[in-house]
């Protein structure tokens, strides 16, 4: 049997967009609303829905479209072959944000649906598979850091006790105003380099591969 | 009529995030679900918002405003007919 | 392979403290949901299943936890140390793994602290460790917050760790308390019901809410008296359609009921998500039709304990064991006549019936779905 390998990634942190292909520098934006609009203006795609989606799912769309930028990765793969596995730090607090402040005030009270849908961490899952018309299994873990253990051992098990051919591993965050977002793709190669082969130890170098001093994670440095 | 049509169009575009869209892109008799702007469920939960916090009147049921919605014309219409 | 036996569980909700209080009031036909006016709820009257806060302090200060943890902590603390009470497996013990789920955790925190606690208590990652610390874990507990399939999600996670060998023991708990943060974005989707919510029936209107908790013990090892109930598999699926509104060819839940079932065709129940909302119900009805399921009866437990999101999958899970050592298939409160676009059999009496082989299902906004499979020997 073929070995799993981290085939490709997407990061986008700092002011870089950092993938497997190539790297991108992110254009100056005022705040991190019309930078988000800037990444996917970089991309030159059209879907409208993006302007729908909270700054969280924009984020972790961004990414996805990075990583499958000009490649006919998922081709290979049925839609129910693919799961996505992923993590954050800060769950949709950000959004979790804009609709309290809705509710705030009895005398201005209109709470936004299209505000609330946003208010859990796992519909950026949904936008994702919608995308790319994605159905495999999906769960969206919280943990304070980058857990890359639990994250290898899930999907191995999975790889083992499923159908699955393909995972993207994933962590998006959003909080206090700093984003920073990774989506690893891992699927089966024939000919894997041994710095790429899908084990704890790997996953984990190339999360921080491009980590600089200045990353940080709910407001503490990693 | 034609001011209401345009504090119309304004308001959707503002309400459902339409990037990058002009008034004058909105074609008042236009269907706004399924073809057109291909506006969906949540978009249609989010003009029930608009009609009562700019025009205070409530929606109640969805179906009851798939209908109201259907293009600027009728829910003008509805505005005019029920303020 | 490993198996995954339960050998405890607790739930809590407005029908009672315990597995037994809950499900002898579902054999009663009671229902929890009262439609009433909560003000810390929401400005308008509506249906909801509430624990009452007076019981919930009063057993919290009975485990000295009435101060320095969360209502929604101390439920979950309250319903662990409730199932752990009934086994003598060690939770400290590096083979044994705590998994929590939850929707939204402390979120009512935002609106509502008059206990002052940081505010890196709206981190649901925060809560977690720290219930870990409360049962001296050896690895800080997994959280899972993947909409209303949180619960069978983390059943399915605990399946997997037990059955290649990375637990031994896994603690599954899930809870959510109601808030108005909650309460109101419901009622912007315009979801609510105005009364008890009627599951796949003809004039249904909506979803009642509801809060709960809920643990489920799974160990490598049948250490229960008989009947025995064990996992025999679960999977998960997105619709990639949308993300509020279900497929109207119920994709997400068709593949995850499919990859469930591999095997077994001998379902004796389904205990489906059932939040009676117009689109979520007809939904289930196609996913059963498409899996030639519509013989099986199915109901929903929704409409005695509402919809209690990251808890429901665990508590109704839990249910479908009680119904599975008492052969007992209990009637969808709330139903009257057939309402979705599928014919399926709801279970609209409760009744004595052989019953082995349970199906879960749960859906969420994300176009999220999940399914699991329980089984039940004697010997």
């Amino acid at each position: 049997m073929a070995d799993y390998v981290i085939s490709k990634y997407a990061i986008i942190r700092d002011a870089r967009i950092i993938t497997d292909v190539g790297t991108f520098v992110i254009p100056d934006g005022d705040d991190d609303g019309k930078k988000l609009k800037q990444i996917y203006k970089l991309l030159e795609v059209d879907y409208p829905k993006f302007y729908k989606m909270d700054r969280l799912s924009k984020l972790a769309f961004l990414t996805a479209e990075f990583l499958f930028k000009e490649s006919k990765v998922l081709e290979k793969y049925a839609p129910h072959q693919v799961a996505l596995i992923f993590s954050n730090a800060s769950s949709s607090l950000n959004t979790d944000l804009n609709h309290n402040a809705s509710i705030m005030d009895d005398t201005n009270y209109y709470p936004k649906p299209s505000v609330f849908v946003y208010t859990l961490p796992n519909i950026m899952l949904g936008e994702i598979c919608i995308r790319h018309k994605l159905r495999g299994e999906n769960v969206f873990f919280v943990s304070e850091k980058f857990n890359a253990e639990i994250m290898t051992i899930t999907v191995i098990d999975m790889f083992k006790l499923t159908r699955h051919k393909a995972c993207l591993i994933g962590r998006i965050d959003y909080d206090d105003n700093q984003f920073e977002s990774s989506i690893f793709l891992i699927e089966q190669s024939a000919n894997p380099q041994p710095k790429d082969l899908f084990t704890t130890r790997n996953l984990e170098k190339k999360f921080y591969k491009f980590a600089g001093k200045n990353i940080k994670t709910n407001g503490r440095t990693i | 009529m034609e001011e209401l049509f345009k504090k119309l169009k304004a308001g959707i575009i503002g309400v459902l995030n339409l990037e990058d869209m002009e008034v004058e892109d909105i074609e008042t008799d236009d269907p706004l679900f399924n073809e057109g702007l291909g506006l969906d469920s949540i978009d249609a939960l989010e003009l029930i918002v608009m009609m009562e916090k700019e025009y205070g009147l409530k929606i109640n049921d969805p179906k009851k405003g798939k209908e109201i919605f259907h293009s600027v014309r009728t829910i003008a219409e509805f505005i005019t007919k029920n303020q | 392979m490993n198996i995954s036996h339960i050998v405890s569980d607790n739930v809590i909700t407005s029908l009672g403290w315990s597995t037994d209080d809950n499900f002898k009031n579902l054999a009663n036909g009671n229902s929890g949901i009262k439609v009433g006016h909560y003000p810390y709820l929401s400005p308008v009257k509506f249906p909801a299943s509430l624990i009452k806060k007076a019981e919930i302090s009063a057993k919290a200060t009975a485990l000295d936890i009435d101060r320095d943890y969360t209502i929604f902590e101390q439920l979950l603390i309250i319903s662990i140390s409730e199932s752990l009470s009934k086994t003598s497996i060690d939770i400290k013990s590096p083979k044994t793994c705590l998994i929590l789920s939850t929707t939204k955790g402390n979120i009512d925190l935002l609106k509502n602290n008059p206990q002052g606690f940081n505010k890196d208590r709206l981190h649901l990652w925060k809560s977690a460790q720290l219930i870990g610390d409360f049962f001296r874990t050896s690895e800080i507990p997994l959280l899972i917050s993947n909409a209303c399939v949180s619960g069978v999600l983390a059943l399915n996670t605990a399946d997997r760790l037990i059955k290649l060998g990375r637990c031994d023991h896994v603690v599954v708990a899930g809870c959510d308390v109601l808030s108005e943060f909650i309460v109101s974005g419901f009622q912007s989707f315009l979801s609510l019901s105005e009364d008890i919510c009627r599951p796949f029936d003809q004039d249904r209107t909506g979803l009642s809410l509801g809060e709960g908790a809920a643990s489920i013990i799974l160990s490598n090892r049948r250490i229960t008296d008989s009947p025995f109930i064990e996992i025999v598999s679960g999977a998960s699926s997105n619709d990639a359609n949308h993300i509020s509104g279900p497929s109207k060819t119920a994709e997400g839940l068709y593949i995850s009921i499919k990859n469930t079932l591999e095997e077994v065709r001998d379902i004796d129940f389904i205990s489906a998500h059932g939040t009676a909302t117009l689109f979520n119900d007809d939904m289930e009805s196609v996913a059963i039709d498409r899996t030639f399921l519509n013989h099986v009866p199915v109901n929903s437990f929704k409409g005695y304990i509402g919809h209690t999101l990251g808890a429901a999958g665990l508590i109704e899970s839990i249910f479908c064991f009680e119904s599975m050592r008492k052969n007992k298939l209990i009637n969808t409160f709330g139903f009257k006549s057939h309402g979705t676009v599928k014919k399926i059999n709801v279970i609209d009496e409760t009744k004595t019936a052989e019953v082995n082989h349970v199906l879960k299902t749960a859906s969420g906004f994300g176009g999220t779905n999940a399914a699991i499979l329980f089984k039940k020997t004697d010997g």
